[in-house]
């Protein structure tokens, strides 16, 4: 059996963290979840991929980006991850609760492949999950990493 | 003004008489400069020129159209004086064409010869006097238009801060609302059973009062969004947006209200997203404003008014006391009748700011008691 590939989601904020963990776990999704708390750590992380020997990060099937981060923001990372040729695939779900039309079209611009808000309530979020599980993890095609 | 601003550009074909009124003008304190042709007298006057003054004869055919694109090219202030001097008895045809080809519009004088040095003097002072006023009206041009820079800049300093306020506001404000959601949701489905019966009411209390206030920050950042985005209105069809509204709120299925719509719908000039706030904001209203224990019953059509369309909401609700009735458009004003009801006294004035953008008008006729009839008009596509 192959082992499945992480989401890294990139979340400051502890009680989002904590709140994702749950709603991750309501909606049944399977896979490992690593977590990364601000910008640059995100880049670190991606930054290890393929690379040789025990600090090798795994390809994430998922990164889940907020936009407001320390250090490094959310666009930032993006911008970062695009210019990468290795990374350019992967496919990164900005999680946010700004619903700024500058924010958002930014972060197409910059080459996000959705763009969610937050929602209020653990039901809500649960659900928002659920429907990330069955579009992005069980309908959505991958390309060859 | 800069000196070259108050000179006077001469022009007189024959060499001599240039020379000779350069110096009589000198004498009287003016500051002269000989041009030698038409076009050198326009490269010279569009450096600067208090007043022209031109020999008849330097426009055998009327001035060229150097000369007329020079004076109709000037800034809204600058009225630029000419003196023709004349060859004196009947207006000569070089003088006829040269008043016809200037145009009514041109600051034109005529002098005839032979004239007295003390006639040119005082023409050239009178043109200088008033070229002088020209160039005080161009000051207070300036001065207002720094002024009009100065405050535009400061009120987009201000609309820039308001921006970053409100997106604050839905960043660090909304996260902490978050928490206290998640947490008491499940403190409520993890630990309600260890509680007593008045725990359990305590912490519905924060679970609610936790999710009215992150609706009154998503309607006020809502009501912002509407107050500065820019506004694309193209030809809409009503009648789809008004049933699109109509599925996705709970509360106006018919299992809960019986909302009767009356098509046609004429087209209206609008925006797919603000109209279709509005209808959203106007039926939730409709069906939630009625008295205990009566089933709201909403009914929706339209009317052409002069060019506009209005689309009208009758409701059964408890109504609105017409003193109230421009009120409740304003942001945090609810009437007196809305005391019992949940709300944040936003999504009215949600409704006046995206009409407004739109270009359209909203209104109501309403009797307490006896119902409410709310409008939307909108310019006819």
């Amino acid at each position: 059996m192959t082992t499945l590939r992480p989401i890294l989601l990139v979340e400051d904020n502890p009680d989002d963290v904590f709140f994702m963990k749950r709603a991750i776990a309501a909606a049944q999704i399977p896979n490992p979840l690593h977590i990364v708390t601000d910008g640059q750590q995100a880049i670190d992380y991606l930054e290890r991929i393929g690379s040789a020997g025990s600090g090798s990060s795994p390809l994430p099937i998922l990164v889940l980006l907020d936009l407001k981060l320390p250090k490094r923001n959310g666009l930032e990372v993006l911008q970062w991850v695009r210019k990468r040729p290795h990374l350019r695939r992967v496919v990164v779900i900005m999680l946010t609760t700004s619903r700024e039309d500058g924010d958002i079209s930014s972060a197409y611009e910059t080459g996000c492949n959705s763009f969610l808000v937050k929602p209020a309530s653990p039901p809500q979020l649960a659900e928002v999950m659920r429907a990330v599980k069955s579009f992005w993890l069980e309908l959505n095609v991958f390309p060859e990493s | 003004m800069s000196d070259i601003e108050e000179r006077v550009i001469i022009l007189a074909p024959y060499g001599a008489d240039s020379v000779q009124t350069a110096s009589l003008l000198r004498e009287s304190g003016f500051q002269t400069v000989i041009a030698r042709d038409e076009p050198e007298l326009c490269a010279l006057a569009r450096e600067g020129a208090g007043v022209l003054l031109v020999a008849e004869e330097a426009f055998p055919h009327g001035p060229t159209s150097g000369t007329v694109d020079l004076l109709q090219s000037q800034p809204s202030w600058s009225d630029l004086p000419i003196i023709i001097v004349t060859t004196g008895g009947d207006l000569t045809q070089a003088s006829l064409r040269a008043v016809s080809a200037f145009g009514e519009s041109a600051n034109l004088a005529l002098i005839e010869r032979p004239f007295r040095a003390l006639t040119l003097i005082r023409a050239v002072q009178a043109a200088m006097r008033a070229r002088r006023r020209q160039y005080q009206v161009r000051g207070m041009m300036d001065g207002l238009e720094d002024l009009v820079r100065d405050r535009t800049k400061r009120l987009e300093a201000t609309i820039a801060e308001l921006e970053a306020f409100s997106y604050t506001v839905s960043h660090d404000l909304r996260a902490p609302l978050r928490a206290m959601q998640g947490y008491s949701h499940y403190l409520i489905e993890e630990y309600a059973h260890r509680l007593d019966d008045q725990g359990r009411l305590f912490l519905e209390r924060i679970r609610s009062a936790s999710a009215r206030l992150d609706s009154l920050v998503q309607d006020i950042l809502t009501f912002s969004r509407f107050s500065k985005s820019d506004v694309q209105i193209s030809p809409l069809d009503p009648e789809p947006l008004i049933r699109q509204v109509l599925e996705s709120y709970s509360e106006l299925h018919p299992a809960n209200a019986e909302i009767v719509v009356r098509p046609p719908f004429l087209r209206v000039k609008g925006h797919e997203a603000f109209l279709t706030q509005c209808i959203s904001n106007v039926l939730t209203n409709a069906v939630k404003f009625v008295a205990p224990g009566t089933r709201p019953r909403v009914e929706i059509w339209n009317e052409p008014i002069d060019g506009s369309v209005r689309v009208y909401f009758r409701d059964n609700g408890v109504g609105i006391d017409p003193s109230h009735q421009q009120r409740i458009f304003r942001i945090f004003e609810r009437g007196p009748e809305a005391e019992n009801y949940d709300g944040t006294g936003i999504g009215l004035a949600i409704v006046h700011k995206a009409v407004e953008r739109m270009g359209g008008k909203v209104g109501l006729e309403s009797q307490p008691g006896r119902g409410s009839t709310f409008w939307i008009e909108l310019q006819s596509a």
